[in-house]
């Protein structure tokens, strides 16, 4: 798992990332989502769908701000993440799109605030999968869905423009 | 040195006589006349242009005789004539320049023409002592940013369409307010009262603004927003004067920010507004700037005016050979060379 | 707004910070309240801006023009987050060695030229093109960025991207002397990427005439 600040508001905790592949239990995750369990504590997107850290970041970030402001679009601060990642105001296709499946193998829980190993804890007890590092997630991205889902120019080849377009996408969510 | 300066280009004739007296340096400068006669239509209409030059055609003389009483001197001791070139509306300029001409033949004087917003810009200076400010410019006919830099007032942002002053004088016609004095002074006086801000068109493009926008919005919606009894007339003419004086202060701040000047000098007759002036201040002080405007007398269109921009140019040499004492309508401020001036 | 935020530059209406976010470096607008405007009219005005800028932005990053990424926009706050772009501003490389070459500034008027051609074609009128709004990008070499996007506006008028490619010509001429020839390059290229080049290089020889300003009356 990694940690990292929230630049704008430090006094909330850090945003904890844990990237899981060879899940296995993504159909009870999923079921324990849809009827809105307490109990988890931290939000699941599918990481086919992250191109780079900052992505994902910044998604976390916009929703500790809009929690923070009391202006949450979405019922938690995680499902925020999620719709956050999205770059439609539709909330529940955003959230079928950004988070996981009942057929999900890979999959990175996102929490915001907590101590450190306790997060880890939590995660590592809810998740049923390997915890790999972040930088391996640049193999597993699923190019044709995020081209659709950000309606991505065909002409944006490289890797960088790409992620530019995504990140923009995201940026004016709340601006359209 | 003496100049006699005759203004008509809009519904106020104003003859002003000036002294510049040479033997210090910088010259002092003495008014020892300025009169002002005004054509005020009916409420509810604007100054047409034959009406007006009747109006001056009627008044010139008395005028300049009353503005030589003042003075306390003869025909003999003026130098130069100076007179508005324009801009301008047509008759009432030509009106006017026709008396100059007689005048100068009559008593054997030097003409010079003068450009009517070079006029305001002079006058302002000399009255407040700014060096070198940004010139807000605020008439009937005139709505513009303008700077100094190498021999010409140069226009950094002006209105694209009707002048601020149209645009305030056409609304107090909306709610038939007297011309007397001025319809803009009744927009302010009304203003005064108004507490409510009615949401209006913005309109500011870089430097330039646009008021044709807000003008047809207010005008178009002044009746349903009066009949709701939701906002009173008072509310509307403190809406528009917050709206359209805000665009001004905008473009005023942004001029000064491009040049790095820290001086504003608000000249014309809207400039007498109390409150474009308080918010000239706010804006110049968050600067940490300075604001130097004028009163009635010298911001409304006056003769003095003329003969001071006449003056200066008349000291670098300058005079208008009789056959080119024509008038024109349009002359824009960056056409005239400033000689006078580092 | 980030507690150990750099102060980079303050204008007229906004103050610009560079600050660490999420990881990166980022560009923070923040653009402040004027005490001379009514505050109703003010916030309306703060957040319209904001809200414009942000646009033409990602506007311009969608018609593949290079310009800084929107990271996120705070209306409450009247901020923009954007990305840093590291590199010199065209008005700096013009005094380097390199810039002074006649290479180079051929070079840079074409991708000039060109990327205000794709701008006016999706009807963005920057509104301030100076040489310090066009940026280098040091991780390519120096390719062309255009920033400062605080005075542009939608418009399909010839007239107001007529004006904008003035603006820039006078902000060549006015500090950088002998580039005429670059200037006329940028044009060149500009003729090449904007649709309707050739009534807006018309129009841009009738601003010149009049020197920008239309004639008034009285």
């Amino acid at each position: 798992m990694e940690s990292f600040p929230i630049d704008t508001l430090p006094s909330v905790g850090d945003i904890h990332l844990a990237c899981f592949t060879g899940v296995r239990n993504a159909a009870d995750l999923k079921e324990r989502l849809q009827v809105q369990d307490k109990s988890l504590t931290f939000a699941m997107v599918e990481s086919n769908l992250i191109m780079d850290v900052f992505q994902i970041l910044l998604a976390a970030t916009k929703a500790a701000q809009d929690n923070e402001s009391g202006k949450l679009k979405t019922q938690t601060l995680s499902s925020e993440i999620v719709y956050n990642l999205s770059p439609t105001n539709n909330i529940a296709e955003s959230l079928k799109r950004f988070g996981i499946t009942e057929d999900t193998t890979s999959l990175i829980a996102v929490k915001i605030g907590g101590d450190p190993d306790e997060v880890l804890e939590d995660m590592s007890n809810t998740v049923d999968g390997n915890l790999i590092s972040f930088s391996k997630l640049d193999q597993e991205k699923d190019m044709e869905k995020l081209r659709k889902f950000y309606k991505i120019d065909p002409k944006v080849t490289d890797d960088k423009a790409i992620l530019n377009w995504i990140i923009g996408g995201i940026a004016m969510k709340n601006v359209q | 040195m003496i100049a006699l300066g005759l203004e008509g280009s809009a519904n106020k004739l104003g003859i002003g006589l000036i002294q510049h007296d040479m033997t210090t340096s910088p010259p002092t400068v003495t008014i020892l006349a300025n009169v002002r006669h005004t054509y005020h239509p009916p409420p509810g209409e604007g100054f047409l242009p034959k009406d007006t030059a009747l109006h001056h055609r009627s008044h010139i003389l008395e005028l300049i005789r009353n503005a030589l009483a003042d003075a306390k001197i003869t025909p003999k001791e003026i130098d130069v004539i100076c007179f508005t070139k324009g801009p301008g509306m047509g008759g009432p300029l030509t009106s006017v320049a026709t008396v100059a001409r007689t005048l100068a033949l009559m008593w054997k004087k030097e003409l010079v023409g003068v450009n009517h917003c070079v006029g305001h810009i002079e006058m302002g200076r000399q009255i407040t002592g700014a060096e070198n400010p940004v010139v807000l410019y605020v008439s009937g006919g005139n709505t513009q940013v303008i700077a100094y830099a190498e021999k010409r007032y140069r226009i950094f942002g002006e209105a694209l369409d009707i002048a601020v002053g149209n645009c305030l004088d056409r609304f107090a016609r909306v709610l038939n307010l007297p011309n007397d004095p001025a319809p803009g002074y009744n927009i302010e006086q009304l203003a005064k009262k108004g507490t409510k801000l009615v949401d209006l068109p913005y309109t500011v493009k870089g430097m330039d603004v646009s008021f044709s926008g807000v003008l047809s919005y207010i005008e178009t919606n002044a009746p349903a927003l009066l009949a709701s009894g939701e906002y009173t007339e008072a509310d509307l003419c403190f809406s528009l004067q917050e709206t359209v004086f805000a665009m001004l202060v905008e473009t005023t701040e942004r001029a000064m920010a491009h040049i790095g000047s820290k001086e504003v000098l608000i000249v014309g007759g809207v400039g007498c507004n109390m409150r474009l002036q308080q918010m000239m201040d706010q804006m110049a002080s968050q600067r940490g700037g300075k604001v130097f405007a004028t009163d009635e007398r010298f911001c409304i269109d006056n003769g003095i005016m003329i003969a001071q921009a006449g003056i200066l140019a008349y000291q670098t040499g300058y005079t208008t050979p009789l056959e080119k004492t024509w008038c024109t309508q349009r002359f824009r401020t960056d056409e005239v060379f400033v000689a006078w001036r580092e | 707004m980030i507690h150990n935020a750099q102060l980079i530059k303050q204008g007229a209406e906004a103050k610009v910070y560079l600050a660490p976010f999420c990881q990166r470096q980022a560009i923070i607008k923040e653009r402040f309240a004027k005490a001379y405007r009514h505050p109703t009219l003010d916030k309306k005005l703060t957040s319209r801006r904001v809200v414009q800028e942000a646009r033409c932005l990602n506007r311009c990053q969608k018609a593949l023009i290079d310009t800084p990424t929107v990271y996120m926009v705070d209306l409450e706050n009247s901020l923009i987050y954007m990305e840093y772009i590291e590199g010199i501003s065209v008005r700096e490389f013009l005094v380097t060695a390199e810039g002074e070459t006649p290479e180079a500034q051929s070079r840079v008027a074409k991708e000039i030229g060109t990327a205000l051609g794709k701008m006016h074609n999706i009807e963005v009128v920057h509104g301030d093109l100076t040489t310090s709004n066009l940026m280098m990008r040091k991780e390519t070499g120096g390719s062309v960025v255009l920033i400062d996007f605080g005075l542009s506006y939608v418009s399909n008028l010839i007239e107001d991207k007529a004006v904008d490619l003035y603006v820039l010509e006078r902000a060549f001429t006015s500090t950088h002397p002998n580039t005429e020839v670059m200037f006329a390059q940028i044009l060149e290229a500009y003729g090449e990427s904007s649709k309707a080049a050739k009534l807006i290089l018309k129009k841009l020889e009738d601003v010149r005439m009049r020197g920008r300003k239309r004639s008034m009356l009285g």
